[in-house]
C-alpha cells in the first residue's frame, strides 16, 4: 500500500462517523421521501401502497392549501430574512465598538439563541396575551388591544417576530467574526482621507462583509423556508388562525402525520426542496455579480497597497 | 496513520464484543410486555402501581412501561411502520378509527364474558368497535362535558342554573354585566358537539362524517350567535389559555368543560362556589365523551398474557384507582356506581355517559377536527361567512380526506 491509499484510508475513517450518521439520518431519509413522493403512502397501511408516478405532484399543483402555505412561507421569509440581517448586523457594528460592557451586551444578544424554542414560545404567549405586556405598552401609545395569537392579520407577523428575536444572535456572532476579520488601517486610511463613518460603513464594512452578508442571508432563507415550530407552536398545530400560519413544512406535516399520507406529504417536501434550491442558486448568482462590483478584495488590496506606499513615504 | 486505522478496528471489535455479550446476557424465562402511556407523570405514575400490582401476582410476566413523550400518536404510528410499537398501548375513542381500518389492532372479542361485557356502558364501547362489529379496545375511563356555574353570581342576579337553550341565552345574557361575560365557550367541535346532537343533529352516519347536517348548522348557529351577541366569549377572545383559567378567575359566570376541570379548579381557585349540571338542551338532553381504552397491538408475540393484563387493567378495581386519581372516571357501571358515591359532587358526568355522543369521526378523525375547528374559526372571524356556507366547505375537504384513504 502506497502512501497515498493509506493517507486516504485514514481520511476516511476519520471522516466515517459523520458520513455514516449522514448516511442514515440526511441523505438516505431524503432519498427515502423522494421516492415515496411517486407512491400513494398510507404511513399505517404500507402493504396497500401503489405507485402512482405524478399523482401526488399532479394534486399539489391544484392543491390551494399548499399555496396558502407557500404563500406564507414566502411572504414569511421575505420579511423575516432582511430584517433579521440588517438587525444582526447593527447589533454586531455596536458589540464591535470600544464601549464599556460590550461582553454584557454580546452576551445579553446572543442569549435568544440558546434559550429553547418551547421557553422562548411560553414568554412570548405571556407578553403577546389579549390582556399582556405587548398590548398594555402599546397601549400607552393609543394602540388598541389586540388578539396576536387569533386574528389571523397578526399571528404570521408575531411568528415573525419570534423568528427574529431569537435567531437574530447568532447571525450577529457571524457578523461580529467578520467585523474583527477586517484590518483596522482600512478604516484609518479612510479616516484619513476625510471619510464620515457613515460613509466609511457602506464603502468599507458593508463590501468587506459582503461574503458573511451572503452566508446570513442564504442560511436565513433555508432556515425560513423550512419554518415550522413557531408556527406550530403559535396555532396548537393548526396553521391558524384562518391558515395564517400554515407554512409548507406544517402543511406537509399534517398532511403526512395527521392524515397519514405519507407520500403526498414527501411530494410536498419535494416541492419545498425544489423552491429553495432554485432561490439559494438564484442567491448564489446575485450575491456574484454583487462581488463583481464591489470587488471587495481588490478594494481592500489597494488600500492595503496605498498604506504601504504611505508608509514607505513616511518612513 | 497506521496505528491510527488500527486503533479504530480494535475500537469496533470491542464495541461489537461488548453488544453480543449484552444480549446473551437478558436469557430470563418471564414473558416481557411493553406498555405504552402518555408521558406526564400523572399517567405513568398510576400505571406503575398497577403494573406492579400485577406483577406482585404474576411472577412470570414482566411488564415494562413505556411513556411516549412527543406526539404519542404519531410515535405509535412510525412505530407501526416499522413493526416495533408496544404490545399494550392507549387507545383514544378519537384515534381508534384509522387503528382498526388499518388493522393494527388485535381483537379483543373473546376477553369479556357476557356479564363482563354488560358492566360496561355501550356508548363507551361503540367507539373500539370496527364495522364488523369486532371489539378493537376496552374503555379504561372515560370523561364527558357538563356546565360549571359560578354560584354566588348565579344566586346574586337571582337565576336557577339554565336547562334549555332559551334559558341558557337568558341567564347568559343576564350575567354579561359588570366586567363579567355570561359564558366561556371554547369554539370547537369538541365543546359545540352536544348542541348538534342535542339538536337531532349528528356527525357520523354510516361510518361517514356529517358535519354539515342542517341540524348541526342551526345548532351551531345559536352558539356563535351567544358569541357574537356578547353573551358568551370564547378563552382565546377573554385571553386567557382555556376555559377553567375564564371560570376561576370569575371572568365568566359559566362554561361548559369537562370534569377534569373539578380538579383543576382544586388547584386555581379551591374557595371558589361552583355548581355542575348538564349541558342545556333543545330537544334532547346530549353530552360528549372523551373515552380512553387499552388496546393490544396484533403483532405481539404474548396476545393471552397481554389480554390478561388488558382485563387487569381494566378490572374493577383497577379502574377505582384510576378514578380516585381525580382526572377521569371508571367505565364499568359498577365501579362507576362506586365512584358516584364517593365523589358526590362529580356524579352529574357520571349520569350524562348514556347520552354522550363520542369524540370520533372514523378513519380520519384528525381531519374532522381540523376542519370543523378552521369552519367555526371563519364564521367568529369574517361576518361574511355564514355558518352555512363555513359547513359546507369544510364538508368538501373532509369528503376530499375521505375519498384519499
Amino acid at each position: 500500500m502506497d502512501k497515498k491509499t493509506q493517507e486516504n484510508i485514514d481520511g476516511w475513517i476519520m471522516v466515517a462517523p459523520v458520513v455514516i450518521l449522514m448516511l442514515i439520518f440526511v441523505i438516505g431519509p431524503a432519498l427515502y421521501s423522494f421516492i415515496l413522493s411517486f407512491q400513494d403512502y398510507n404511513m399505517l397501511k404500507p402493504d396497500k401502497s401503489e405507485w402512482i408516478l405524478f399523482g401526488n405532484y399532479q394534486e399539489l399543483l391544484s392543491d390551494p392549501n399548499f399555496y396558502q402555505a407557500l404563500f406564507n412561507t414566502l411572504k414569511y421569509s421575505l420579511i423575516v430574512v432582511p430584517v433579521q440581517t440588517a438587525i444582526a448586523l447593527l447589533l454586531a457594528t455596536v458589540a464591535n465598538q470600544k464601549i464599556k460592557g460590550k461582553t454584557f451586551f454580546r452576551v445579553a444578544y446572543y442569549i435568544p439563541a440558546v434559550t429553547s424554542a418551547v421557553a422562548s414560545a411560553a414568554m412570548f404567549m405571556f407578553l403577546f396575551n389579549t390582556n399582556g405586556i405587548a398590548n398594555k405598552f402599546l397601549g400607552i401609545f393609543g394602540f388598541q388591544a389586540v388578539s396576536w395569537f387569533n386574528d389571523p392579520t397578526y399571528a404570521l407577523p408575531l411568528a415573525m417576530i419570534m423568528a427574529i428575536w431569537s435567531t437574530v444572535g447568532t447571525q450577529m456572532l457571524v457578523f461580529l467574526a467578520g467585523l474583527q476579520d477586517i484590518p483596522r488601517e482600512v478604516y484609518e486610511a479612510s479616516a484619513i482621507d476625510g471619510a464620515s463613518s457613515a460613509r466609511s460603513f457602506w464603502s468599507i464594512t458593508v463590501p468587506l462583509l459582503s461574503e458573511k452578508t451572503m452566508f446570513v442571508v442564504i442560511v436565513g432563507m433555508i432556515g425560513t423556508l423550512q419554518m415550522f415550530d413557531q408556527a406550530f407552536i403559535i396555532s396548537g398545530g393548526t396553521g391558524g388562525p384562518l391558515g395564517s400560519t400554515t407554512t409548507v413544512v406544517l402543511y406537509l406535516y399534517n398532511k403526512a402525520f395527521g392524515e397519514n399520507r405519507l407520500g403526498y406529504g414527501s411530494a410536498v417536501a419535494v416541492g419545498l426542496f425544489i423552491v429553495i434550491f432554485t432561490l439559494t442558486l438564484l442567491q448564489q448568482s446575485f450575491f456574484k455579480e454583487d462581488d463583481d462590483n464591489y470587488k471587495p478584495k481588490r478594494l481592500g488590496g489597494k488600500i492595503s497597497e496605498r498604506i504601504a506606499k504611505r508608509r514607505k513615504v513616511n518612513g | 496513520m497506521k496505528k491510527l486505522s488500527f486503533l479504530f478496528i480494535m475500537t469496533t471489535l470491542s464495541l461489537g464484543m461488548v453488544a453480543c455479550s449484552s444480549n446473551s446476557e437478558a436469557s430470563s424465562d418471564k414473558v416481557k410486555l411493553t406498555v405504552a402511556t402518555y408521558s406526564d407523570p400523572f399517567e405513568v405514575d398510576i400505571v406503575t402501581q398497577q403494573a406492579e400490582a400485577y406483577m406482585a401476582d404474576n411472577p412470570d410476566v414482566e411488564i415494562i412501561i413505556e411513556p411516549i413523550s412527543g406526539d404519542f400518536w404519531e410515535v405509535l404510528k412510525t412505530r407501526m411502520v416499522s413493526n416495533n410499537e408496544p404490545d399494550i398501548f392507549y387507545m383514544d375513542i378519537f384515534q381508534a378509527g384509522q387503528f382498526i381500518d388499518a388493522e393494527k389492532l388485535a381483537s379483543l372479542d373473546d376477553l369479556l364474558t357476557g356479564e363482563d361485557l354488560a358492566d360496561f356502558e355501550p356508548a363507551l364501547l361503540n367507539g373500539f368497535r370496527g364495522q364488523d362489529e369486532v371489539l378493537y379496545g376496552i374503555p379504561k375511563d372515560f370523561s364527558t362535558l357538563a356546565l360549571y356555574y359560578n354560584k354566588a353570581m348565579l344566586a346574586e342576579a337571582g337565576l336557577e342554573p339554565p336547562t334549555t337553550w332559551a334559558e341558557l341565552e337568558k341567564v347568559a345574557k343576564a350575567l354579561t354585566k359588570d366586567g363579567v361575560v355570561g359564558l366561556s365557550l371554547q369554539n370547537g367541535i369538541d365543546r359545540a358537539q352536544p348542541f348538534f346532537y342535542s339538536n337531532g343533529g349528528s356527525m357520523m352516519k354510516d361510518g361517514v362524517p356529517t358535519f354539515n347536517d342542517p341540524k348541526n348548522i342551526e345548532a351551531y348557529e345559536f352558539w356563535i350567535g351567544l358569541i357574537k351577541d356578547g353573551y358568551a366569549q370564547t378563552p382565546q377572545q377573554l385571553g386567557v389559555g382555556w376555559d377553567g383559567d375564564a371560570f376561576a378567575s370569575e371572568m365568566v359566570a359559566m362554561t361548559i368543560e369537562g370534569n377534569w376541570m373539578v380538579n383543576s379548579m382544586l388547584e386555581l381557585a379551591p374557595d371558589l362556589e361552583y355548581g355542575v349540571v348538564p349541558i342545556p338542551y333543545k330537544e334532547k338532553p346530549a353530552s360528549m365523551q372523551f373515552t380512553v381504552a387499552y388496546s393490544m397491538s396484533k403483532n405481539t408475540d404474548h396476545p393471552e398474557e397481554a389480554k390478561d393484563v388488558i382485563k387487569f387493567l381494566t378490572s374493577s378495581e383497577q379502574q377505582q384507582i384510576v378514578a380516585d386519581a381525580g382526572r377521569s372516571m371508571p367505565s364499568r357501571t359498577t365501579a362507576l356506581e362506586e365512584f358516584k358515591t364517593n365523589w358526590p359532587e362529580r356524579a352529574v358526568f357520571a349520569d350524562l355517559a348514556p347520552i354522550a355522543s363520542e369524540f370520533n369521526y372514523g378513519v380520519i378523525s384528525s381531519t374532522v377536527v381540523d376542519e370543523a375547528a378552521k369552519a367555526m374559526e371563519k364564521v367568529l372571524l369574517d361576518d361574511s361567512v355564514t355558518v352555512q356556507e363555513a359547513f359546507d366547505t369544510a364538508q368538501a375537504n373532509i369528503d376530499k380526506a375521505l375519498s384519499k384513504q
